[in-house]
């Protein structure tokens, strides 16, 4: 679904250096890190809001000429805090060219899933960060994506909501579609992810399920913590 | 279907899109200005109901009026419409000159903030919507607020002029609304050649300093019959003699001859307002889409310094040092400071110029450099006073919160000295007997700001509605404070 080569982008030192990343379709991959990893910049370049300096992109999918492939939602959403969550969906809608009767339709199966249809017609500017970032969630997959991209979609989620999420991200996946996301909540990657990276300084350092990055650290019984502090800690801030 | 983005190449948007969208339909340019609009809409509904009345109540007044103006003045523009063509075309020209001019300072001033800003891009941007598509919505919007407030004073006398049958300046609607599109392309365009030559780092500071200078050109130009010494206004009216009685020819007569309601010519301004906004959105759509992504991306490096001095000097030391960094480092200071003298300075020159009229220029220079003074301390002490993100920081410290008052004072106060030492040591040469008064109204003005900077910090009170209220009303204090020591300052040189 996604293949990454030789991608490097430069703000003074080097961001991304020279990464790889091949993702198959229908699985949840998570991307770990330190801070300043390169994380958000190799999304971000994945989504478009970046050039990349070197390296090339590729998305594929089979519908992806009649329907767009891929989604991004940031760290910190913005949402209009003067529209509904509706109006918004129906804005998000627009953009994407989602004809109304089936864009109607998805707007009221995500939101009473993700459980913000009692909210529909109240203004954002009122909502909880989770409430936004739920909200902003349903955006994202509005026009149903074959690739889902998401820097840290659980933060400022309590337990209720962050378990609505992972459903609706797993019920995504067994349909095909794929999630990539990020997160520093490495027990969310643990459970959720099929598949781990793992980058410091730029640079995938490792790579695999998570018992296969246990065997790669050569630590059979440790958590992921230790894993992914054994594996970072040798590498350049 | 294989969407493959290489380096280099920023990301194709737009590229898998089933269909166009009509006109109107979502995802046309239209269809996005009413989005704004609609949120603009909202915002207004939502601003509170006592100020928007305020505000209606003054807006609509003042519009009440300024038709009462235009229906009053109709007879006289009308003769000079149709009896002297050459020189309401010399007049109109050199108005509507000014006028872009404005405009244009404007729309560098907000394609500026639309650069630093990234507001909904990354919604926009990750969608399949063209990105020339999505800045054309933006020129539209800093075409509007660029031509806002002047439009308001403008139209209601071409208005009330209209209400008296007299319709042979009604041009002025399709042009001023033309010059508003040209000066939002041609100020973006301005702000994204300043991204490219000299980086984001200094295209905030550059785009601030030259918006200044074209609202000054523009101020310039309607006081320029003060500001300028004599035997230069004598060889302009020299210059400008013959062209009276003549009507003058060539394309740069056209805006003037639109606005005089000559077709020809006011369908060749709104088409290169039109095509001006096209091209600028076509040519620099994508760049808008990415640059702003870059500008935001781009880490604020400091100079590397030693670490033993950067952990040497003891509190206070300390406290100094962050308040000079954060103070030199911030964004728009240097901009804001020229701004004051820009406006300020040319005021002060007129009045210099009308001493020998038999006014107390000394008093209005005076008045003047003690406003200007408590402007800038206002501008400085923002950023200490105001702008303090680690406030809590400081007070939940064992550190005297004294010290913090003190090192916020101190650095406020030698910028200050080094930027308004200069007009006082001026007026110290030209007006020797006037330095008193005007050391004691400066020194009095700018210490009534910093009190006032320090009695009323703002840091707790900005994020609702009652804050930005509470702040707008400070401001307004503000300004009765510089120019009431103003006055003190005028009367004192009166007296001594």
């Amino acid at each position: 679904m996604l293949t990454v080569r030789g991608l490097c982008k430069s703000f003074g030192r080097p961001a991304v250096d020279h990464l790889d990343l091949s993702i198959a379709a229908g699985e949840i991959y998570a991307l770990l890190g330190p801070n300043g990893a390169g994380k958000t910049t190799t999304l971000r370049m994945v989504c478009g809001l970046l050039a990349p300096d070197a390296g090339s992109i590729e998305i594929a999918g089979t519908d992806a000429l009649a329907e767009p492939a891929r989604a991004w939602l940031p760290d910190e959403p913005l949402l209009y805090d003067r529209l509904t969550p509706l109006e918004y969906l129906e804005f998000v809608a627009g953009l994407w060219q989602v004809p109304a009767a089936l864009a109607r339709a998805r707007a009221e199966s995500l939101l009473t899933e993700l459980g913000l249809w009692p909210h529909r017609g109240e203004a954002c500017e009122g909502f909880s960060r989770g409430m936004r970032q739920k909200t902003a969630l349903a955006g994202a997959l509005l026009h149903d994506p074959a690739l889902l991209i998401m820097d840290e979609p659980l933060s400022g989620l309590d337990a209720a909501a962050s378990r609505q999420v992972k459903d609706l991200l797993r019920a995504r996946v067994q349909t095909g579609r794929t999630v990539v996301l990020t997160t520093h909540v490495l027990e969310v990657a643990e459970r959720l992810a099929d598949r781990i990276g793992i980058i410091a300084a730029g640079r995938m350092v490792a790579e695999g399920t998570f018992a296969e990055l246990r065997y790669q650290a050569g630590r059979r019984q440790a958590t992921l913590e230790d894993v992914f502090l054994h594996l970072t800690a040798e590498q350049p801030a | 279907m294989r969407l493959i983005r290489s380096a280099g190449a920023p990301a194709a948007m737009g590229t898998q899109v089933a269909k166009l969208p009509g006109l109107l339909g979502p995802g046309s340019a239209f269809w996005l200005l009413r989005h704004d609009l609609r949120l603009a809409g909202r915002d207004l509904r939502a601003a509170g109901g006592r100020k928007r009345r305020v505000v209606g109540i003054v807006l609509g007044t003042a519009v009440v009026l300024l038709h009462l103006i235009g229906f009053v003045a109709a007879p006289a523009l009308g003769r000079l419409h149709d009896a002297h063509r050459s020189d309401a075309l010399l007049v109109g020209s050199f108005a509507l000159a000014g006028a872009f001019t404005l405009f244009l300072s404007k729309a560098i001033s907000e394609a500026t903030d639309a650069l630093f800003q990234r507001g909904d891009l990354d919604l926009l941007l990750s969608s399949p919507l063209p990105m020339r598509r999505v800045l054309t919505t933006r020129l539209v919007a800093i075409a509007v607020i660029a031509g806002f407030l002047p439009l308001l004073l403008v139209i209601p006398l071409v208005n009330g002029m209209a209400l008296r049958g007299q319709f042979a300046w009604a041009g002025a609607y399709p042009v001023l609304l033309s010059l508003t599109l040209v000066a939002a392309a041609t100020g973006s365009a301005i702000t994204f050649g300043l991204l490219a030559f000299v980086g984001p780092r200094w295209t905030r500071v550059a785009a601030r300093a030259l918006a200044t200078l074209f609202g000054a050109i523009s101020f310039f130009s309607t006081q320029a019959h003060l500001v300028l010494p004599a035997w230069i206004r004598a060889k302009v009216w020299q210059a400008m003699a013959p062209m009276s009685g003549v009507v003058p020819a060539g394309p740069q007569w056209w805006p003037a001859r639109a606005v005089l309601g000559d077709p020809l010519p006011m369908v060749v301004v709104a088409g290169v307002a039109v095509l001006a906004v096209m091209s600028v959105s076509a040519a620099l759509g994508q760049a808008y889409g990415t640059g702003v992504m870059s500008n935001l991306a781009v880490p604020r490096g400091a100079r590397a310094a030693g670490v033993e001095r950067r952990f040497a000097g003891g509190v206070f030391t300390a406290l100094l040092r962050k308040e000079w960094h954060l103070l030199l480092r911030h964004p728009g200071l240097g901009a804001q400071v020229f701004y004051q003298f820009v406006f300020l300075v040319p005021g002060a020159v007129a009045l210099m110029n009308l001493g020998d009229r038999g006014w107390h220029s000394p008093a209005g220079v005076v008045f003047l450099t003690a406003m200007m003074t408590g402007r800038i301390t206002k501008i400085l002490a923002a950023g200490p006073f105001e702008g303090d993100q680690a406030a809590a920081l400081a007070v939940t410290s064992p550190v005297r919160p004294v010290l913090v008052l003190r090192a916020k004072v101190l650095v406020t106060l030698v910028v200050l000295a080094v930027v308004g030492g200069l007009p006082v040591a001026a007026i110290g040469l030209k007006m020797t007997p006037a330095l008193p008064a005007v050391c004691v109204a400066s020194v009095a003005a700018a210490a009534t700001r910093l009190w006032l900077a320090v009695s009323r910090p703002k840091q707790l009170r900005r994020a609702g509605l009652q804050g930005r209220l509470q702040a707008s009303t400070d401001g307004l204090l503000g300004v009765i404070v510089d120019i009431g020591w103003g006055i003190f300052g005028a009367v004192l040189t009166i007296v001594l």
